[in-house]
């Protein structure tokens, strides 16, 4: 019976977790979540994502894109002024374009189109129908178009002008759907959730995950978590209750780490139940599989693992579930206005700096920077110093150094979902022009956290209970 | 020893909760730790099961310091005012204290069952902690002391709570871990109970031990003799020994040696006095445990 290793007594960890299941589960506050979950996702499943039928745009944006080379470049750049310096040395433009079968101008049909090539005469060589079919329908990393068969259309006198022109048969590429506008209802079509011009699927999908899982329902989640198992540590070191578990021949630390691990795992079970449902049902209802949700499970859990790490150390210092509870909630607050205000420093900040105005870019640019939470800047008073030259600002980036970031951790969620959801658009730029890496916000997360951790198990294994 | 302390002394903050104590158990006896409320008795347990460290002397707990991972797991504990999680079955709590202990899987199924039936808790597996009554949950406290079979037993006042019945099947369970050679070290404030168990004894007072001894030894009182006569009979004048009268037909006697009652027993046969009833007084623990610690103040 003597093993002092944690991985040979894996019964002690399993029993801890098991002790902390049936806390979770005595509590019931469990099954009140997972049954307000189910019936979030109930409402879910009765949504309907009805395509409007329209493919011009995407056929004149991707004849456009022909003449552009967009490897590497920003879908949000796709302007004329952008693409300058990126022409292949030609313009190419759609002529016609009609559905073939006189199908429904839908995701799912495939059009014939005439494609129109207008190069420098006499300079610079000629496409050839594989560069074409190579190029048609490609944007940046995504595709609109796949080209089924191509046939150039020989014309001598247009020739001469450098003119070219292709008669295409293509059909919907992978990422067409995702930019195909959708109207949006919910309960079976009785509540319009988006106008009669609707919005992209993958815009409406992204803004669905957000507000189930990163956003609104992660805020909930989060919340209840850290009310339900701020109860954890000081129900286990109640006098009592804690001398039975000091006695055993376990050191301390893994006795209130394990407890720790128990209390994530009530958050786990929510997440994985959230997030994975949030994704089925969306697959169902939308028929888009982005599998890269599932990242908010490991993400939310690490924040959540941030504050309760914090409430596990003021309920080790206090032993008491209330002091625990209201600490939690005020560092989780203060985190969140650190944010804010480093938000309304690096607008400042980016206001002032002439390469952005060069650039051309907005306030709304600036907005959508900072993850398109904050408010809207004001415009600067020209005889006031900016924001971030202040000692106000200077102090609000001291703290946000030093501070977790959960935008940041926000961010790398976004990031990951526009890579699946967003081909084009604004919602590209969420993620590629943030200020501050997710790098170093998952390291001072995981700092704050394990000091967080170390601090409460040595005093608890220091104290005389 | 199994247990052995010396010169052992707890402050907390500047109020001294032991004093210098001192002392020794042997394998396989019962001994009792007596003593008001903050007498410094929950201390001294404390420091011998590695919760609280001393701030002087030394313990020693199987022949080792105190608080080793190796000695927790030979011993049991049952705290005073234990709240066991109420969220658990009897059986899946002393699963889960046996799995910290380190009792492997199929010892645990084995004797769970058996301990739950030995303390009269058998039938009631469904039920959770929170339904138990005060005694139960003291049975099953000391289920999960007697779980790893450990070669020392702490108990803090191991029958409170629980029913005249009860206690007798506790003190019979423990009397029979005694019999297997376990070490009880017993804290209770029921005199009785402690004087009926305990081979030994201390009485903690302030802090310090106040007086320690075998219980046989501690409530003797001399050649104290108490005799009842038929009715209507008195003490014969013929017998040269002053008896104290303390009731009708009832006398006192103290006597200088312990072979002189012989002699008291043929005087009065001699004297045609019929004798009903004769007994040697002893003091009981609480009379003991009233002078030493109820008088003096704290």
């Amino acid at each position: 019976m003597s093993q002092n290793s944690w991985w040979q007594r894996p019964s002690v960890f399993v029993a801890i977790l098991g002790d902390s299941w049936r806390e979770t589960r005595d509590s019931k506050v469990l099954y009140v979540l997972l049954g307000g979950i189910v019936l979030l996702l109930g409402v879910v499943l009765t949504a309907r994502f009805e395509p409007i039928p329209g493919s011009k745009q995407y056929l004149q944006l991707a004849a456009r894109a022909c003449g552009v080379d967009t490897d590497g470049l920003d879908a949000t750049s796709l302007n004329a002024m952008d693409m300058a310096g990126r022409l292949r040395g030609a313009l190419y433009s759609l002529e016609t374009s009609e559905t073939v079968d006189d199908a429904e101008d839908l995701p799912g049909a495939r059009w014939r189109v005439i494609l129109r090539r207008q190069g420098i005469p006499l300079v610079g060589g000629r496409d050839t129908a594989e560069q074409v079919s190579e190029r048609f329908g490609k944007i940046a990393e995504g595709r609109l178009f796949v080209v089924n068969s191509i046939e150039e259309l020989e014309d001598r006198t247009t020739g001469l002008l450098g003119i070219q022109r292709w008669s295409l048969l293509v059909s919907a590429g992978r990422d067409l759907r995702v930019a195909w506008p959708h109207r949006m209802t919910l309960f079976l079509g009785v509540v319009p959730l988006t106008s009669d011009s609707g919005a992209p699927l993958g815009l409406q999908i992204f803004i669905l995950y957000k507000l189930l899982t990163t956003g609104f329902g992660a805020w909930i989640m989060l919340l209840v978590g850290v009310v339900v198992t701020s109860f954890f540590v000081p129900n286990m070191i109640r006098k009592g209750t804690l001398e039975l578990l000091l006695v055993r021949p376990i050191p301390r630390w893994r006795l209130l780490f394990y407890k720790y691990l128990g209390g994530l795992m009530f958050a786990l079970v929510l997440l994985v139940a959230l997030v994975g449902g949030a994704w089925v049902a969306t697959g169902i209802t939308a028929g888009l599989w982005s599998p890269t949700v599932l990242w908010a499970v490991p993400i939310l859990l690490l924040f959540f693992g941030l504050l309760y790490s914090c409430s596990t150390l003021v309920a080790v210092i206090t032993r008491a579930p209330v002091p625990a509870m209201l600490m939690t909630c005020l560092y989780w607050v203060a985190l969140f206005i650190v944010g804010i205000l480093h938000g309304q420093v690096e607008i400042s900040r980016m206001e002032s700096d002439p390469a952005n105005k060069s650039q051309g870019i907005s306030l709304t640019d600036l907005k959508m920077n900072r993850n398109g939470l904050g408010p809207r800047p004001r415009p600067r008073q020209p005889d006031r110093k900016p924001l971030y030259e202040t000692t106000f600002g200077q102090v609000v980036e001291s703290f946000h150094a030093v501070l977790p970031r959960d935008r940041d951790l926000d961010n790398l969620m976004d990031r990951q979902l526009v890579k699946d959801l967003a081909l084009a658009g604004p919602l590209r730029d969420l993620t590629s022009r943030t200020g501050s890496s997710a790098v170093v916000g998952l390291g001072i997360t995981l700092a704050h956290l394990g000091g967080f951790l170390f601090l409460a198990c040595w005093i608890f294994s220091r104290r005389d209970p | 020893m199994v247990v052995r302390v010396e010169n052992l002394g707890k402050v907390y903050g500047r109020k001294p909760a032991l004093d210098g104590v001192s002392l020794a158990v042997a394998p396989g006896e019962i001994f009792g730790l007596l003593g008001q409320n903050g007498a410094g008795k929950t201390t001294l347990v404390k420091i011998l099961l590695g919760l609280v460290a001393p701030t002087s002397g030394q313990a020693w707990l199987l022949d080792s310091p105190v608080g080793t991972a190796k000695v927790r797991e030979k011993v049991g504990y049952l705290p005073e005012d234990h709240r066991l999680p109420e969220y658990h079955t009897g059986p899946n709590l002393l699963d889960f204290y046996g799995a910290l202990q380190g009792v492997p899987g199929p010892v645990r199924a084995r004797r769970i069952p058996e301990l739950l039936g030995q303390l009269g808790l058998a039938g009631r597996e469904r039920l959770k902690v929170r339904g138990y009554s005060k005694g139960m949950k003291q049975r099953l406290g000391l289920a999960q002391a007697l779980l790893a079979q450990p070669r020392v037993l702490f108990l803090d006042e191991p029958t409170d709570g629980v029913d005249p019945v009860g206690r007798r099947h506790i003190r019979d369970l423990l009397l029979e871990e005694r019999a297997k050679g376990v070490t009880l070290f017993v804290n209770s404030h029921l005199l009785s109970e402690m004087e009926q168990l305990c081979d030994r004894v201390a009485i903690l007072k302030n802090g310090r031990i106040a007086l320690t001894g075998t219980v046989a030894d501690l409530t003797r009182q001399g050649d104290r003799w108490q005799l009842e006569l038929a009715s209507g009979e008195s003490w014969p004048a013929t017998l040269n020994l002053a008896a104290q009268e303390i009731g009708p037909s009832r006398y006192e006697l103290v006597l200088a040696k312990d072979g002189d009652i012989d002699d008291v027993l043929r005087g009065l046969i001699g004297s045609g006095v019929k004798l009903r009833h004769l007994e040697r007084m002893r003091s009981t623990l609480e009379d003991l445990y009233l002078d030493v610690a109820g008088g003096g103040g704290a």
